[in-house]
């Protein structure tokens, strides 16, 4: 089910929140969690049915790896079982992501013949799996409990974070769950959860899936981009990129709110950083947050223990690359998502030397976007023959009118129905520029957006003041056409990672 | 040893690794209070201040110190203390 939804939105939201609430309000608070489990399970397998079974089985074994820690006090108990965590949730990650592609190119390799199974991705296993890895490794290096079973399953199941994530952590969401006074309706949390919410919306469906149509129709004549058409495609990318993922997360905050619980932030207006180290503080910052804490952190102090210097500055090196090189291939199994990890990589070993500490200026700003910007042309492409030709038509001069032709696209998007046709019977050579007038407007806007406060910060200044009418009436009228323009309903970029 | 002492000999670590004299730490500092703490920077501070005071911090105590007052009290532990 998409939070971009009718159903979702007037049918499956009203009836989990009418239920968690009145089972909290008859005490009945097991059950509450349970009709909580229910519901997203139910949210999940609206998608397929049988991405159940593979939820199921992904839950049940992380489980069972808990419990063995709990019954077995070995010495070798931690080990055993992270080891166990380890084959288990990469194993299952590793069937239903790579299996093609890691067929595909033993094949090419080898020229073999090796069958491919053409496994669909299911939606969400790269962030239920990484969220429960995360409490496996948790529980072997001894800071976390074993808990309750509904708990547990309330923890990965929980429907706003399920799907897109963010990728929450245990000791961050159980407590809330067990915290028996947030059961009470809130109001104020309520409000708060709705305002995040309709901003979370607005930005998908009038910003990033507008800015979609341009995108799409960009890379679908990539052979005949010039040097402009080319970064412009790349912006308006990385621009529906932020405004898509934040979106989602803003929602799923937003939702998250309405039941009382407090998500983690994951966009911090990524696109303001001086540096690449302050962009991934600032850009999936739960995904972050996980490699620093589980890949970044263990291999970079094995490496700093070492006694040879030599060794250790390679340890320096390598840590990040390898940590933005599993961050490309858990976002796809494509070489273009490697690459895109090694650009990455090395601007952060670039950036972590001490004679390329930039002071925060526009110089900064300006590097930093540009290369998000280039990086999100690589994100983009489908295959590495089309990176190719991106790339080229990006750094190779040259000029054409594929611009207007692009733009052309934006006759699609029904908001541009009316004025579209009239000017067509009217003055059909204003087409021309009227098309590529719209793409700036929607470019300028998105970047005084970008520019301007995040949802968080909208909601802060808000609270603050008070709710002003005009952001009210602003903020309802955005809604209400955000609403009406669900009838083209697509889904999340982030589903497909 | 007592968390004075640590606490003396922890503020000469962070000023060697951050190359700063003028930092004084507290129970409350944390990561965001020192310019250039950051990720790589946190690892070497923690391994220094393992060679300073012969420990050996675990992944999961590496992991969850949340400000400068719990890895002092991580090491008072690791001393017995």
């Amino acid at each position: 089910m998409l939070f971009n939804s009718q159903i979702f939105i007037f049918l499956f939201l009203p009836l989990a929140l009418g239920g968690w609430y009145l089972l909290g309000h008859f005490k009945l608070y097991s059950l509450a969690q349970a009709f909580l489990i229910g519901m997203s399970l139910w949210f999940y397998g609206y998608f397929h049915p049988s991405y159940l079974l593979i939820i199921l089985d992904s839950m049940a074994g992380n489980y069972l790896i808990s419990l063995l820690l709990e019954k077995w006090k070995g010495k070798h108990a931690p080990k055993v079982c992270l080891a166990l965590g380890l084959v288990f949730n990469i194993g299952i990650l590793g069937y239903y992501k790579y299996y093609d592609f890691f067929v595909e190119n033993v094949n090419a390799l080898f020229r073999a013949d090796f069958t491919l199974k053409h496994i669909i991705l299911p939606l969400g296993i790269s962030f239920f799996t990484l969220q429960q890895l995360s409490y496996v490794i948790d529980r072997c290096w001894g800071t976390a409990p074993h808990y309750k079973l509904l708990d547990y399953l309330c923890f990965v199941t929980y429907f706003p974070q399920l799907i897109a994530g963010p990728i929450v952590l245990h000791s961050e969401m159980i407590p809330q769950f067990q915290d028996l006074s947030k059961r009470k309706f809130s109001a104020a949390d309520f409000a708060d959860g709705t305002i995040l919410f309709c901003l979370g919306l607005i930005k998908k469906v009038l910003l990033a899936d507008s800015l979609a149509i341009f995108v799409n129709e960009g890379f679908t004549k990539v052979w005949w981009l010039d040097t402009p058409s080319a970064w412009l495609v790349a912006l308006a990318y990385a621009f529906e990129l932020y405004f898509d993922f934040s979106g989602y997360c803003d929602m799923a905050l937003g939702i998250g709110k309405m039941f009382r619980f407090d998500l983690p932030v994951n966009f911090k207006s990524p696109y303001k950083s001086h540096s690449v180290t302050e962009y991934w503080q600032r850009w999936h910052y739960t995904l972050t947050r996980f490699l620093t804490t589980y890949l970044y952190m263990p291999l970079t102090m094995k490496g700093m223990r070492k006694k040879n210097k030599k060794v250790k500055k390679l340890y320096t090196v390598l840590s990040p690359l390898i940590v933005f090189l599993v961050s490309g291939i858990w976002h796809g199994a494509s070489w273009t998502f490697v690459f895109w990890g090694l650009c990455w990589g090395i601007a952060a070993v670039w950036a972590q030397r001490k004679f390329w500490k930039l002071k925060k200026n526009f110089a900064s700003w300006l590097c930093t976007f540009v290369f998000t910007v280039f990086a999100a042309a690589i994100f983009r492409s489908e295959s590495w023959v089309v990176m190719c030709r991106f790339l080229k038509a990006m750094f190779v001069p040259s000029v054409s009118k594929i611009l207007i032709e692009i733009s052309y696209s934006f006759e699609s998007l029904s908001e541009n129905y009316v004025w579209s046709r009239l000017l067509e019977q009217l003055r059909p050579s204003l087409l021309n520029i009227a098309y590529p007038a719209f793409l700036a407007v929607l470019l300028l806007i998105s970047a005084l957006i970008l520019r301007g406060k995040n949802a968080q910060e909208i909601l802060a200044d808000q609270k603050q003041k008070g709710f002003t009418g005009r952001f009210t009436a602003v903020l309802v009228l955005l809604t209400a056409w955000a609403i009406i323009s669900l009838n083209q309903v697509s889904t999340f970029l982030y589903f497909n990672f | 040893m007592s968390r004075e002492e640590v606490f003396g000999k922890i503020n000469e670590v962070f000023r060697d690794t951050f190359d700063d004299e003028s930092i004084t730490v507290s129970d409350a500092t944390v990561a965001s209070d020192i310019d250039g703490w950051n990720s790589l920077a946190h690892v070497g501070l923690l391994v220094n201040v393992e060679e300073c005071f012969g420990i050996r911090f675990s992944m999961g105590e590496a992991s969850t110190m949340k400000n400068v007052g719990e890895m002092v009290d991580v090491i008072l532990k690791k001393l017995g203390n």
